[in-house]
């Protein structure tokens, strides 16, 4: 955690919307990555990851410092997520189509066989593997790290993102 | 790091949000606005409700009140509604500072 981001938080608490503006700046993308790969819906993350900001302004007393404030935002998304869990996964094969026919190959970026094949493998995860494999190999989060975001035990954050990865890699190979 | 493992490395990375985006942020701070909205609103409600309540509870003083006060009924009349009036919707900053810039340009033109 950086001095920087604690004297944000600092002044989030004291009401100022300036500090709000740059941690919404400084934390976005991870928030948002981690929602999008654990939703598989962009705009329904995207609407998540504001409501979470939000949780932070209102509660920007119950960070403690115990993480660093990109881990205490993901946890809250992790929650609000799970909360939602039900409700995202009736809505899954909506935009489907949309979703998987949306960014075109450049240069530079990865077959569009390997991104599909990986979205596919990891919206077909356990919900909480897919987090766990989402806040390590997307986000960059270290195990222990998850483990505190997802408020799950070490070993079985360890364990999730084990399988999962195995998964990952068995599905790419099968898409060559 | 084998071809596999780089592969998926790259497609995990791959269509990620972008870096910076300053429409989320505008986002995110108009529905930080409406929440605020919201909650003044609310509360401005509850005052006014209060007010009235107590205003009700309190009818037959108010009452004996009036009738002592004999000419200078409607003055009270008038303030008492002013009062109901004013009072909830300065506890939202907005119109706190509208009132204060208002009575500061009155003061010093």
């Amino acid at each position: 955690m950086t001095d920087d981001d604690v004297a944000l938080v600092t002044a989030i608490r004291n009401g100022s919307e300036l500090a709000f503006n740059r941690l919404v700046d400084r934390h976005q993308q991870a928030v948002r990555a981690f929602l999008w790969r654990l939703l598989g819906h962009e705009a329904d993350a995207d609407d998540m990851t504001q409501e979470t900001f939000l949780t932070a302004w209102t509660h920007a007393r119950s960070f403690r410092g115990e993480a660093s404030v990109r881990g205490w935002l993901c946890g809250i998304a992790w929650r609000k997520a799970r909360g939602a869990q039900r409700s995202w996964a009736q809505q899954r094969s909506r935009d489907t189509t949309y979703q998987e026919g949306r960014s075109p190959e450049s240069a530079g970026t990865p077959p569009m066989e390997d991104r599909l094949a990986v979205r596919r493998a990891l919206q077909a995860l356990p919900f909480e593997q897919r987090a766990a494999v989402t806040l390590c190999l997307v986000c960059g989060f270290s195990h222990s790290e998850a483990a505190g975001i997802l408020g799950a035990p070490l070993g079985t954050v360890k364990s999730h993102v084990l399988r999962g990865r195995e998964r990952l890699l068995k599905e790419i190979e099968g898409s060559a | 790091m084998t071809d596999l493992e780089t592969r998926l490395t790259a497609a995990l990375h791959a269509d990620g949000p972008p870096a910076r985006d300053a429409m989320f942020r505008l986002k995110v701070l108009v529905r930080l606005e409406q929440a605020r909205f919201r909650r003044e609103v609310a509360r401005t409600i509850v005052v006014a409700m209060v007010l009235g309540l107590v205003a009700a509870v309190n009818a037959p003083l108010i009452e004996g009140g009036l009738a002592a006060a004999g000419q200078d009924v409607r003055i009270i009349a008038f303030a008492a509604a002013a009062m109901v009036c004013v009072v909830p919707a300065l506890l939202i900053p907005s119109s706190r500072r509208t009132v204060v810039r208002g009575v500061a340009r009155w003061l010093y033109p």
